[in-house]
């Protein structure tokens, strides 16, 4: 049923002339008394009250979660999380963090949540819990004219003399390895790392988690072109808290329920994932 | 003026006091000598006799071996603690200066005083003004040791022992490091100090100053004192075959 | 020297320029840097900011650094074999660990698991706002103190093992004549350090301790590991805001190197005046 929040050229394509309907509004998210309602009363919630700021753990990805030049930040997840710190009445704390560190971050406590596009995975259930999906993300894969010209399937690529690219220690790594397990897997500790890769013709394909790759062949439309459109996975992913936090699951899953009836999740998903009005917030 | 010094009291006695190296060279041989509050005493003898060495435990750089060492009669030695406060009585001039570079030439006066005498910054600044006139360096105040001459660094460092008002002063070869043409303002300043009363205790290679500034000579050789006496008569009778060696020596 | 390593540089430019075909777009940068805010006051940007804290990790550092290197070289030259045993042990526990492990093993132990870092950035806010300003000017945000002074930690016991080596060296190698003449003047043990010796040395090792601090400026790097916005980090956050790799990798080399020669550049000169 989510199907219609995968990233595809075509919607973004419609949505930039259609210049978009009514998009999310960005900055501060003004507090939506009934969502409030659903958060109020247990430990966690009460805690963060006191406290009267929510700190929140990320990592950056453009374009989830960004850094302006004045070192504010901007993104899907950041606005998330803003909408959720002012239904709760406290200030969001952005805590940016490297990805590899980020669970034991969690879990060491320096900050209260992970709204960082953590898909769901059993290998990290086995130390965060995690509230209902609230986003999905999505691998879509590029290819190099160059080296790997024509392609138009996925088994196109599942060769050993292909090359693929992909960010270290993320789903899309894994997501290579499942859909391409005869190809080659190199691995990089970013995604800019694995466009490199590829525009210097040392790597075939990259797999990476939409929109990147889309964005990168509308940036160099005569090296790199996407062989497959939308997109080849879909992971639901959560919110993720330490184990010892569980009780506060019901409320956030009720509050996450609430931003989808009223369409705010998907409408401030397609604003960042499906247009590049954002663009100037970077300033 | 050396009115009434031969009857001052003894200001240092030194009672058959032995030191041996590590190495195992026995610079001083049960030496003894007295030196008199007023009293200028000059110690002369070939390199190697043990006249530093002398100077060294008296002041407490050396620990003796055995001996007793007694400072306006209080026994020093065994008793760290007054060893200890007594060191600001004896007042060392080295040879090479040993200035503190990274302070003033006035600040090199005025440290001690105020760190270990507890004296007023003023109090000690104006004491420590006219030592550096009597040095004849008043205008030197406020220079660095190391942008003056030889001469004019051991003046400040004659003056910077004077500033404790020790009870003795001890000079090991103070003239040594100088050039020549700077021998004599160092000397000059020793020879007014001894006449205005000071207690001295100079170790020295200038034959001129030891023949007429010291009230007594002692002419040391391998770690002993082998002649004792007015300077005329060390010079003119040598009593020694190692005295006489000496000055063939030194006086061609 | 400047010359080889701008012809290397140029050549390795050249080298992507043509070989990697890669997208130059220099236009974006020096916003990031310093920019001016709508008001028209110029506001320092991330690369700024982490340049500025970076500076602010690295003269906590030093300046723990410098003080545990002397307690250090003082022990060692000490007369009790105890604490001359366990300066002996620090300096070359820190001498013979990676500064990156050393990093990892204090966050552990002065992370906010084991001190109370959160009760006292809660103390620093009740205080009011000018005490946080000031407390935040001089350290960093109130929510990261549990990661910058494990930061500070490592690194100043990394640098006090050097700062220990280039005083002991120096304290050893003071002229004998010095203690002895302050000795016979009456000064106390701790005097002759304290007002004759060390104020010596510390002259004499300027040179060495401007450039350990250069160092420490350049170590200082591995603190990206702990997330903390220093210049790194901070380049690894924008570069995966704006992806620019190479422009952003090539600044922050830039700014490492200009302000670290600057800085050389300067001590030289203090120290001839």
């Amino acid at each position: 049923m989510f199907k219609r929040f995968m990233p595809s050229l075509a919607i973004v394509a419609a949505l930039i002339m259609m210049g978009g309907p009514a998009l999310a509004q960005t900055g501060p998210a003004g507090a939506n008394p009934e969502d409030a309602a659903l958060l109020a009363g247990n430990p966690w919630v009460e805690q963060i009250k006191s406290r009267g700021v929510l700190r929140v753990g990320f990592d950056i990805f453009r374009p989830w979660a960004m850094e302006t030049r004045s070192g504010r930040y901007v993104g899907f997840e950041i606005q998330v999380a803003e909408a959720l710190a002012a239904d709760l009445g406290v200030e969001a704390e952005f805590v940016p963090t490297a990805w590899d560190g980020i669970i034991p971050a969690l879990l060491t406590g320096r900050f209260d949540i992970i709204i960082g596009s953590l898909g769901i995975t059993e290998e990290r259930r086995q130390k965060v819990v995690f509230t209902d999906p609230y986003s999905f993300s999505g691998m879509a894969i590029a290819a190099s004219r160059r080296s790997a010209p024509n392609k138009t399937s996925l088994a196109d690529f599942n060769r050993p003399e292909i090359v693929v690219a992909a960010k270290s220690g993320t789903t899309a790594a894994i997501a290579a390895r499942e859909l391409l397990p005869q190809a080659t897997l190199k691995t990089f500790d970013s995604e800019d790392q694995t466009a490199q890769e590829l525009r210097s013709g040392k790597a075939q394909a990259l797999i990476a988690s939409a929109p990147y790759p889309a964005e990168l062949a509308l940036k160099s439309p005569g090296e790199i072109y996407v062989p497959v459109s939308g997109t080849l996975t879909s992971e639901p992913c959560g919110m993720a808290l330490s184990p010892k936090n569980r009780e506060a699951l019901p409320a956030l899953n009720a509050w996450i329920a609430a931003r989808f009836k009223t369409r705010w999740l998907e409408k401030t998903w397609s604003y960042w994932f499906e247009t590049l009005d954002w663009e100037g917030l970077l300033k | 003026m050396k009115s009434g010094k031969q009857n001052g009291g003894a200001c240092i006695e030194l009672r058959d006091i032995s030191k041996t190296f590590p190495g195992g060279h026995q610079a001083l041989k049960k030496v003894s000598l007295t030196v008199r509050r007023g009293q200028t005493v000059l110690v002369i003898g070939p390199s190697g006799s043990g006249k530093s060495t002398l100077l060294r435990c008296i002041c407490g750089l050396e620990e003796v071996d055995s001996g007793s060492i007694r400072l306006d009669g209080r026994e020093l030695t065994g008793q760290p603690g007054l060893r200890d406060r007594m060191r600001p009585e004896l007042g060392m001039v080295f040879q090479a200066f040993n200035l503190f570079p990274h302070l003033s030439v006035l600040e090199n006066l005025t440290l001690a005083p105020i760190r270990v005498r507890g004296r007023k910054k003023a109090e000690a600044e104006s004491l420590a003004r006219e030592l550096l006139l009597k040095v004849g360096l008043a205008d030197k105040a406020g220079a660095r040791p190391a942008q003056r001459s030889g001469g004019q660094q051991q003046r400040v460092a004659l003056a910077r022992a004077l500033a404790m008002n020790p009870k003795v002063m001890l000079f090991d070869e103070p003239t040594s490091a100088l050039d020549p043409e700077m021998i004599g303002e160092v000397l000059a300043v020793m020879r007014d100090l001894a006449d205005e009363g000071s207690t001295m205790l100079v170790v020295t290679h200038e034959i001129g100053f030891a023949r007429e500034a010291g009230d007594e000579l002692i002419f040391m050789d391998e770690g002993e004192i082998v002649e004792q006496g007015r300077a005329p008569d060390f010079f003119e009778r040598p009593r020694t075959e190692r005295a006489r060696l000496f000055l063939d020596k030194i006086l061609y | 020297m400047l010359v080889f390593l701008a012809a290397a540089l140029g050549w390795l430019a050249w080298r992507v320029l043509v070989d990697f075909k890669y997208d130059w777009q220099w236009a974006d940068i020096p916003q990031y840097i310093l920019h001016r805010d709508s008001g028209g006051r110029f506001q320092l940007g991330t690369l700024g900011q982490g340049l500025a804290l970076t500076l602010r990790l690295s003269v906590w550092a030093s300046a723990l650094g410098l003080a545990l290197g002397l307690g250090l070289a003082l022990a060692r030259l000490g007369a009790s074999l105890y604490l001359r045993l366990a300066a002996r042990s620090l300096v070359e526990l820190s001498r013979n660990i990676p500064p990156l492990v050393l990093l990892l093993v204090a966050f552990y132990f002065f992370g906010a698991q084991a001190l109370p870092w959160p009760r006292l950035a809660a103390f620093i806010r009740d205080c009011g706002p000018g005490v946080q300003w000031l407390a935040e000017a001089a350290t960093v945000r109130l929510g990261d103190l549990d990661v910058f002074f494990p930061a500070v930690a490592a690194l100043a016991i990394y640098e006090a093992a050097y700062f220990s080596e280039i005083f002991r060296g120096a304290i050893q190698a003071a002229d004998r004549g010095q203690w002895e003449a302050a000795w016979c003047l009456g000064l106390s043990r701790l005097q002759q350090y304290r007002l004759i010796v060390l104020p010596q040395v510390f002259r004499k090792t300027a040179p060495q301790l401007a450039g350990q601090f250069i160092s420490t400026l350049k170590e200082s790097s591995v603190v990206s590991v702990l997330s903390l916005a220093e210049l790194t980090y901070s380049s690894m956050k924008l570069a995966a805001t704006i992806h620019h790799l190479f422009e952003i990798w090539l600044t922050a080399a830039a700014m490492y190197f200009i302000f670290n020669f600057l800085l050389s550049l300067l001590f030289a000169r203090l120290e001839r005046a």
